[in-house]
Order: structure tokens, then sequence, then C-alpha cells
């Protein structure tokens, strides 16, 4: 049946590696990805603007909120 | 990333595993595809028989979809064009990606590694500079977004490509417009963050064995064995590497 070829054990695992560790990513960084990455970098004197935490004022990527906020913009007056 | 490490087993289990993967991926992709583009029906009453969906995790994919009531008769098919020209568009995307990040990888180059992402995860907003302002004579921001050079636009001339590239696909990736041009300051920040992170989870992943990528072997039912301790980690995991870097810059 083929079922013991080197391809056919590639395949169920593959599945398996697929099912299990991409299938889900996105939703498991949903929040990255609305929110951006501006949470990484704290507020810093040295730069021009503040860079705001989320809503609640929470690290936005070490919180176990669920539920997905706007993304938050900060002016840079003109330019 | 997993493509990269599965290229690293030893022949044939490389291709094979790759083969598997990206057979896996369109077959869900299309999954997916076919159930945003499925026309809604009227109502009916739930058939006993009918099971229940087998992947709940594609239902919650889509906010649209998880916030939508569940449909009470099964929906109609999806158009079979559309389905097939969404599936040529996102293995071009597939391909272009994979490539890009081989690239970025092949020359150890963070800049080029960001290049890809800028492209292919940041929609390659602002390809054609910022538009920071409204133009002189145009009440309305002028609407702009980056195709894609490959495939059928490769063929186009250059009116008709500009002609492409002002014309709203309803994908909804396109360039900002002067009243959005803050979020343009993200961009480096999240290029630089997923720099980090794809550089960690490689070097992560090249750490592990052939034997625990490939798992148990020809035991059936006992594939997926293992598999749990090669989970990507969150992109939140980046945060040091990020601060090491800017420490060291």
């Amino acid at each position: 049946m083929g079922y013991g070829s080197s391809r056919q054990i590639a395949a169920r695992r593959a599945l398996a590696l697929y099912e299990q560790l991409c299938a889900g990513r996105a939703e498991e960084d949903r929040r990255f990805w609305a929110e951006g990455a501006h949470g990484f970098f704290a507020p810093s004197s040295s730069t021009p603007y503040s860079l705001p935490l989320n809503e609640t004022g929470d690290d936005p990527f070490s919180s176990g909120q669920q539920s997905v906020i706007s993304l938050q913009r900060f002016s840079l007056g003109s330019m | 990333m997993l493509t990269t490490r599965l290229r690293a087993l030893p022949a044939p289990h490389a291709q094979a595993h790759i083969q598997g993967l990206i057979d896996h991926f369109f077959l869900d992709v299309e999954d997916r595809i076919r159930q945003v583009l499925q026309p809604h029906s009227e109502p009916a009453p739930p058939d006993p028989m009918t099971p229940t969906s087998p992947s709940p995790r594609a239902a919650n994919f889509y906010d649209t979809l998880s916030s939508a009531p569940p449909p009470k008769k099964k929906r109609g098919r999806a158009p079979e064009a559309l389905v097939s020209k969404q599936m040529k568009i996102f293995r071009e995307q597939w391909a272009g990606l994979d490539v890009a990040l081989d690239l970025a990888l092949a020359q150890g180059s963070d800049a080029v590694l960001a290049a890809a992402m800028w492209r292919n995860l940041l929609g390659a907003r602002g390809a054609q500079g910022l538009a920071l302002a409204l133009a002189p004579m145009s009440p309305v921001p002028e609407f702009r977004r980056a195709v894609n050079p490959g495939g059928a636009m490769a063929r186009m001339n250059t009116a008709t490509r500009e002609r492409e590239e002002r014309r709203d696909d309803g994908s909804g990736v396109h360039d900002f417009g002067p009243e959005e041009r803050d979020a343009y300051v993200q961009f480096p920040e999240t290029m630089l963050v997923l720099t980090a992170y794809v550089r960690g989870e490689i070097a992560r992943l090249a750490a592990v064995s052939d034997d625990r990528v490939m798992g148990t072997g020809a035991a059936l039912g006992r594939e997926a064995e293992g598999v749990a301790a090669l989970r990507f980690n969150k992109i939140s995991s980046a945060k040091a590497l990020v601060g090491e870097l800017l420490d060291g810059s």
C-alpha cells in the first residue's frame, strides 16, 4: 500500500507539523498583527514622540487579554 | 522558517517533508478560500445527519466569520474561477516570500530580510514614496497600492501597470493616505521585530536534531509525537533579542 514508504511517512509527519506548528500561528499572535510592534519599545526622552501602550496601559504582548483593539496612532505633528 | 529546517534533513527526507508541508498548506488555503467565498443561502432546519465542521480552527480564522451568526443551512459552492484565481495569487505570494527569505538568509543580510518582511507582510506600502499631504488639485487622497511584479503583471506595459496600481482590488492592502501617514512610523519597528524573530526561530530550529524533527518514523498514529516541543515561540519572545540589538547599536 505504500504506507511505509519514506514519502508517505514524511507526508503524515508534515501534516502533524502543519496542523500543530503552522495552521493556527497567525491566531496566536493576532494582537501583534492588529496593533503593530510599538509595545516592544519603551518611551524614551530621546525620541521626539511617545509610543503608547494599549488602552489598558498593559504591555500588549505579555497580557492574556484576548480582545483586539484598534491600531493606535500617534501624531507626528507637522511634517 | 520550517521549510528552512526541513531542507536541512538528509535526502530524501528533506524533499518529502517539504512537499508534504506544501501540500497540506495549500489544501488548507483552498479550504479557507472556499469558506470565505461561499455565497450565503436561506436558513434551513439543521440536519442531524450532517456532521459538524471538522475544522473549528478554520471557522475562527477570520474575524468576520467568527462574529457572524452560524449559518443554518449549508452555504452554496464558491465560484471555481475565483477560487482558482486566489490560489494562483497565493502560490505566487508563497513562492516570492520563500525565495526572498532564502536569499536573505543565504546573504546573511538583516536588511534583505527586513525588506522581505516589508514587501510580503506589510504590503509593500509606500513603495513609490509616502503621501504626506494631499495633492494641490486633489480633494481626496489618491489611491495607490503595490502590485506583485510577477505572474501576469510581468507581461503588462507601464501604463497598464500604473492603472492597476490605482485600482482598488478590495484586498484592503494599499498605501496609507496623508490622514494615516503616522502608521508608517511603525514600519521600521515592525520590520526590526520580525527580523529578530525570524533569526531567533531559525537558530532555535537549527539546534533541533533531525530525529526530533522527523519523529518516530513508520509507526502509524504516532506521527504527531514530539511536534509540540517544536512549536514556534510567540513574537513577543523576540523582545529580548530586539533589546540586545538596540543596546549594542
